[in-house]
């Protein structure tokens, strides 16, 4: 068999945010193995170049952006330097979010608007020119299976209103062939939910909310985005994908 | 009881955010004839004061509130001082929004930050203003007004409104066990003022009545009456959903 294989991400130039723990490290462990050129952006530096020396040492090609999005002009220049760097961007994956587990306050409100939601807005219209020069552009947004569930907090609300914007940029984008997509994780286990992954409350009641019974690991995200960032995924625009073992309740 | 008579709102106090116009002002005063005593908010205090003389024709008692929605911290004194005003709450209708020229962009992010403050910040920070007095009151109802654009991802306007039938889920659950329930209504096209924009330009509004199995826009009337039915005891069951009011929006809607 000589044909290319579609799963590939051979020299795809790739933006990733929050790529120093959890979910975003895993995507760009991911995306490395792929084959793909790799730009993270973290707010903490420390742990994004530690992250990323260990792909340097596997042959990858990564460059690191330090970036605080609760910043309106921080996305906008993240795009730049990543697009400068890697001559041009492929693929840009949402990652970055902020759980807001300090409860409803104007604040913390405010914090996750920006994280959550303009971020990803600032950082995907900064994109457009750079995706428009690809073969093969496409926008990741990492969404929550929050957004199903709702909340009485900003977090759930702003990952619904982040699904209903890639479903809407879907149509916006797809005459000039980017693909935009989400994925929707359930509970996976990293620093952001670690406060209660091992906790009797969640685990207890495990196996009457996830079909599968257990959480989910940080590599259980990052196949599908490598799926969703590649040629085999080549139709497949406006989805959101639940990747949460299964909330499938008859109740 | 008569099934007519438990959509009654005899004796209930409401309070209604941006009253002052469309659908907003169709919902206060069709509260105020089914019964409630209405607390008008928005920032036009000259079109409030004459929005409560038409409550107060119907025999309601009618409170006037001054307040930009997109002043958050502004929200809960505000609700406090209607409550006060009133002896109480019992009704929340999140009704005020505006529109985004922004499309699915930024240009200016302190205009993206304002929609997002009045379209779902408001709702959240109403929402967590009123709990306690609807729990004194015995329990009570909050109707969220969303949108058919949340559903189907319009602009970054349609984000917000998505947020809004998110959070109605979430604040169903929260305050069940206070008695009170969690309602969205998802309008499409609105004979308004803010649906003017849209109304004026033919090729956008043949197409949307294109995709309307009714093939017109709704009367603020016909939101207005959906809020009436949610709020009152016929809904006793009904919580945390969202409703399309919409005239069958339908990408095959016409034959």
């Amino acid at each position: 068999m000589t044909a290319p294989d579609p799963f590939r991400l051979d020299g795809r130039r790739a933006l990733i945010t929050g790529a120093s723990r959890g979910i975003g490290c895993a995507i760009a462990e991911g995306y490395a193995q792929a084959g793909a050129r790799l730009a993270l952006a973290a707010r903490t530096t420390a742990n994004l170049e530690q992250a990323a020396d260990e792909l340097r040492e596997h042959g990858a090609e990564v460059h690191t952006f330090g970036a605080d999005l609760t910043d309106a002009q921080a996305p906008t220049r993240l795009v730049e330097h990543a697009a400068q760097a890697l001559g041009g961007l492929d693929i840009v994956v949402n990652n970055a979010g902020d759980g807001g587990h300090d409860g409803l306050t104007l604040d913390a409100y405010r914090r996750l608007l920006h994280v959550n939601l303009r971020a990803p807005v600032l950082i995907t219209q900064a994109a457009r020119p750079h995706l428009l020069g690809s073969e093969a552009p496409v926008v990741i947004n990492v969404s929550s299976v929050s957004a199903k569930l709702g909340g009485a907090e900003p977090y759930g609300p702003l990952k619904a209103a982040l699904s209903s914007y890639t479903v809407g940029l879907a149509r916006e984008w797809g005459k000039d062939g980017i693909r935009v997509v989400a994925i929707a994780p359930g509970v996976i286990e990293t620093d952001m939910t670690a406060s209660y992954t091992d906790a009797d409350w969640w685990t207890d009641n495990l196996p009457e909310r996830v079909a599968l019974a257990r959480n989910g690991r940080v590599e259980e995200i990052a196949g599908v985005a490598r799926f969703l960032a590649s040629d085999a995924a080549a139709y497949i625009t406006g989805a959101v994908i639940p990747v949460d073992g299964g909330w499938v309740h008859q109740y | 009881m008569p099934v007519l008579d438990r959509f009654r709102l005899d004796g209930r106090r409401a309070f209604v955010t941006g009253a002052s116009r469309g659908i907003g002002r169709a919902i206060a005063v069709a509260l105020a004839e089914a019964g409630a005593d209405v607390a008008v908010a928005a920032r036009d205090k000259a079109r409030l004061t004459e929005l409560a003389t038409e409550i107060e024709a119907l025999g309601r008692r009618a409170h006037v509130v001054p307040l930009d929605l997109g002043n958050l911290e502004a929200i809960e004194p505000a609700i406090d001082s209607a409550a006060d005003a009133l002896g109480g709450l019992d009704i929340l209708v999140n009704n005020a929004g505006v529109t985004y020229r922004g499309g699915f962009g930024i240009n200016d992010p302190a205009e993206f930050d304002r929609m997002f403050d009045i379209n779902l910040g408001a709702v959240l920070f109403g929402c967590q203003a009123a709990r306690p007095h609807l729990a004194a009151a015995g329990g009570g109802v909050i109707v969220n007004i969303g949108s058919i654009a949340g559903t189907k991802g319009t602009g970054l306007y349609g984000a917000s409104k998505q947020g809004v039938h998110a959070l109605t889920r979430g604040f169903s659950r929260e305050y069940a066990n206070h008695g009170i329930r969690v309602v969205a209504l998802a309008p499409g096209q609105v004979y308004t003022d803010m649906g003017a924009r849209v109304r004026a330009n033919p090729d956008e509004m043949n197409t949307l009545l294109h995709h309307t199995a009714q093939g017109r826009v709704a009367d603020p009337s016909e939101i207005a009456s959906a809020v009436v039915y949610l709020a009152s005891p016929a809904a006793g069951f009904v919580t945390g959903t969202t409703i399309a009011i919409d005239g069958g929006r339908d990408f095959f809607a016409r034959r």
